[in-house]
C-alpha cells in the first residue's frame, strides 16, 4: 500500500465513525424521496456534501501533530486530502444524478396523497430538455463546491484556516455577484453568445458541458493540490 | 558508546525566542531527563528532532541517520508520547490499531493486544474517555507495538497522579532493560529525573546549561550558605543565583571552587530542582544589575 492509500485509509477510519450514520441516512432519504419523485432528495444530496466534505477537512487539520509523527511524507498527506475531497464530492454528484434518474422513471408517486402526487407528477413529466438542464445545474453546483473547498484547503494549509475563510467569503460574494449579473444579462437577451455556451440547447451539448465541468473541476483540484504540495510540504507542523 | 541521538549546534529562531547552539547526545541503553523552565526550548528541540520544526542550522542524528533526509526511516523506529493525546478521540484502541498498522513495517498486533491487556486498557472504549494515565499508556503501547528503539516523551508525567506517574516511570525503566533502547523525556517534575534518568540535559533560555550523567551533575554543584561577610567578593562572583537575605545568603557553586570556600560557610548537596531555581535566579540577578546600570 503506498503512502497516499495509507493516509486515505487512515482518514476514512477517522471520519467513518462520525459520518457513516449521516451518510447512510442522507443516502436513504435521497433515494426514497426520489422513488416517490420528490425533489427533496436533491436538497439532501447538497446537505450531505456540505456536511461531509468540511468534516473531512476539519478532521485533517486537527491531526497535524500526529501526521508529524507518522513515517509518511507530508506530500502524501496533502495529496490524500485533496483526493478525499474530490472523490467525496464526485460521489455526491453521482448520487444526485441517480436521484434524477429515479425521479424520472419511478411511478411510486401515484401512491402519494393527491396534492403531493400532482407536484411529483409534474416533475416526472418535465420535458427531456429541461430535465437535462437539472443534471447540468447539479454538475455545476458540485464543481463549484469542489473547487471552493479545494481552494480553501490549499489556503488553510499554506497560510491559515482564518485566512482561508476570509478569502472564501470574498470569492463567494464576487462569484454570486458575477452570476447574478450574467443571469440578468442573459434574461434580457444581452449575452446570447455566452448563453449558448453556458446553456446549450441540445442534450448532447448539455452532457458535453457536464463532462467539461467535471474535467475542469479535476484539473482545478489537481492544480490546487500541486501548489499546496510545493508550498506546504516543508511547513512546520 | 554508540549514540542513539546526537544534536550538534542546533539553532532555531522564532519571534522572541531562539535555540542557540544546542549540543548534546544520548547513548544507547539509557534514559535522559530533559529539563528546563517553561519556554526554555525543550518542546522546540523535540519538534526539531521529529522534523516538525525547520531548523536554521545544526545537525540532528537519530540512529545515525539525518533527521531531515531520513525522517521516515527514523520515525519507523521512533515512539513519541506527547502530554496530550494526538489520536482521534472518538475511536477505540482497536480502530486506532487499524489506522496505524499499515504505516509500520514491524507492527506487531499481538504485542499491541498483550500490552493493552497488561496495561489494563479496554479496546472497545473511546480513547477520548481514557484518563490521562491511560492515554499515556496507550501512546506507549503504540510505540512498543511498532518496535520503537527510541522513545521521546514530552512532559509525560505532568497532570498524572503519583500512582500513575510511578507506573509510567516503571514502564520506561523496563523499556530500556535490553540496553539497545533509549528514552528522552522532558519534564518539569525533576524528582522523576532523579528517580530514573541516567543522563540529564538542562536547557536554559534556549541554550544547554548542562549535559552529562546525573552523577556528574550532582557532583558538579553544591549549595553554599552562610553570612555575607564570610564570602570573598571573588568567590561571590563565581556563585550562581546568589541571593542575600536578613540572616545571610545562599547560592549555587561549582565544586571546582570548593577550595576557596572558608570554614564559616556551609555546603550542601544540590538536587536538580534547586539547580534549576538558582539558574533562574542568576538570570533575574543579572537583569536587576543591568537595570541598575540604566
Amino acid at each position: 500500500m503506498n503512502d497516499i492509500m495509507k493516509m486515505i485509509r487512515f482518514d476514512l477510519i477517522s471520519v467513518s465513525r462520525l459520518t457513516v450514520p449521516y451518510v447512510a441516512i442522507f443516502a436513504a432519504v435521497c433515494i426514497i424521496a426520489a422513488l416517490f419523485s420528490l425533489p427533496i432528495g436533491i436538497f439532501c444530496v447538497v446537505s450531505f456534501v456540505m456536511i461531509i466534505a468540511p468534516v473531512q477537512g476539519i478532521n485533517n487539520s486537527s491531526c497535524k501533530r500526529l501526521y508529524g509523527m507518522l513515517p509518511v511524507n507530508r506530500s502524501a498527506v496533502i495529496k490524500a486530502l485533496f483526493i478525499e475531497i474530490t472523490f467525496t464530492l464526485f460521489a455526491g454528484e453521482l448520487l444526485a444524478f441517480l436521484c434524477f434518474l429515479i425521479v424520472r422513471n419511478s411511478s411510486l408517486y401515484k401512491m402519494l396523497p393527491e396534492k403531493v402526487m400532482h407536484f411529483a407528477e409534474d416533475l416526472t413529466k418535465m420535458p427531456e430538455k429541461e430535465y437535462t438542464m437539472l443534471y447540468m445545474l447539479a454538475a455545476a453546483a458540485f464543481a463549484f463546491i469542489t473547487i471552493i473547498l479545494c481552494y480553501a484547503q490549499m489556503r488553510s494549509e499554506i497560510k491559515s484556516m482564518e485566512a482561508a475563510i476570509r478569502e472564501l467569503i470574498i470569492i463567494i460574494a464576487v462569484f454570486a455577484a458575477a452570476v447574478s449579473f450574467i443571469s440578468v444579462m442573459i434574461y434580457n437577451e444581452k449575452l446570447d453568445a455566452l448563453k449558448n455556451i453556458l446553456l446549450p440547447t441540445t442534450s448532447a451539448g448539455k452532457w458535453l458541458l457536464i463532462a467539461i465541468l467535471n474535467a475542469v473541476t479535476l484539473a482545478a483540484a489537481y492544480l490546487f493540490c500541486a501548489v499546496t504540495v510545493k508550498k506546504a510540504s516543508d511547513k512546520e507542523l | 558508546m554508540e549514540n542513539i541521538l546526537e544534536i550538534k549546534g542546533l539553532n532555531k529562531a522564532y519571534d522572541g525566542f531562539a535555540l542557540k547552539d544546542v549540543t548534546f547526545s544520548l547513548p544507547k541503553g539509557y534514559i535522559m531527563g530533559f529539563v528546563g523552565e517553561n519556554g526554555s526550548g525543550k518542546t522546540t528541540t523535540i519538534r526539531s528532532i521529529l522534523n516538525m520544526a525547520n531548523i536554521d542550522s545544526g545537525k540532528i542524528s537519530v540512529f545515525g541517520l539525518d533527521s531531515i533526509t531520513d525522517t521516515i526511516a527514523i520515525k519507523e523506529k521512533l515512539g513519541v508520547v506527547f502530554d496530550s493525546l494526538y489520536l482521534a478521540d472518538h475511536l477505540n484502541a482497536k480502530q486506532i490499531e487499524k489506522q496505524l498498522k499499515p504505516f509500520y513495517k514491524d507492527w506487531d498486533s499481538k504485542e499491541f493486544a498483550d500490552r493493552l491487556k497488561s496495561f489494563g486498557l479496554p479496546d472497545n472504549k473511546r480513547v477520548g474517555e481514557f484518563s490521562k494515565g491511560m492515554k499515556m499508556k496507550l501512546m506507549i503501547t503504540i510505540a512498543l507495538s511498532h518496535k520503537a528503539d527510541f522513545m521521546i516523551l514530552d512532559e509525560p508525567t505532568s497532570g498524572l497522579d503519583p500512582v500513575a506517574r510511578d507506573e509510567l516511570l516503571d514502564i520506561l525503566a523496563e523499556y530500556i532493560e535490553d540496553e539497545n533502547r533509549s528514552v528522552l523525556f522532558s519534564t518539569h517534575i525533576t524528582s522523576d529525573v532523579e528517580r530514573i534518568a541516567d543522563y540529564v540535559t538542562i536547557l536554559h533560555d534556549g541554550q544547554v546549561w548542562f549535559t552529562g550523567t546525573k552523577d556528574e551533575l550532582s557532583e558538579k554543584y553544591v549549595i553554599l550558605r552562610g553570612a555575607e561577610e564570610d564570602i570573598s567578593s571573588a568567590l561571590r562572583e563565581k556563585c550562581i543565583g546568589f541571593h542575600n537575605y536578613r540572616n545571610g545568603f545562599d547560592a549555587l557553586l561549582s565544586t571546582e571552587y570548593l577550595d576557596e570556600v572558608s570554614d564559616e560557610l556551609v555546603t550542601e548537596k544540590a538536587n536538580i530542582d534547586e539547580i534549576l531555581v538558582y539558574v533562574a535566579k542568576e538570570d533575574r540577578y543579572e537583569r536587576h544589575n543591568e537595570n541598575d546600570k540604566v
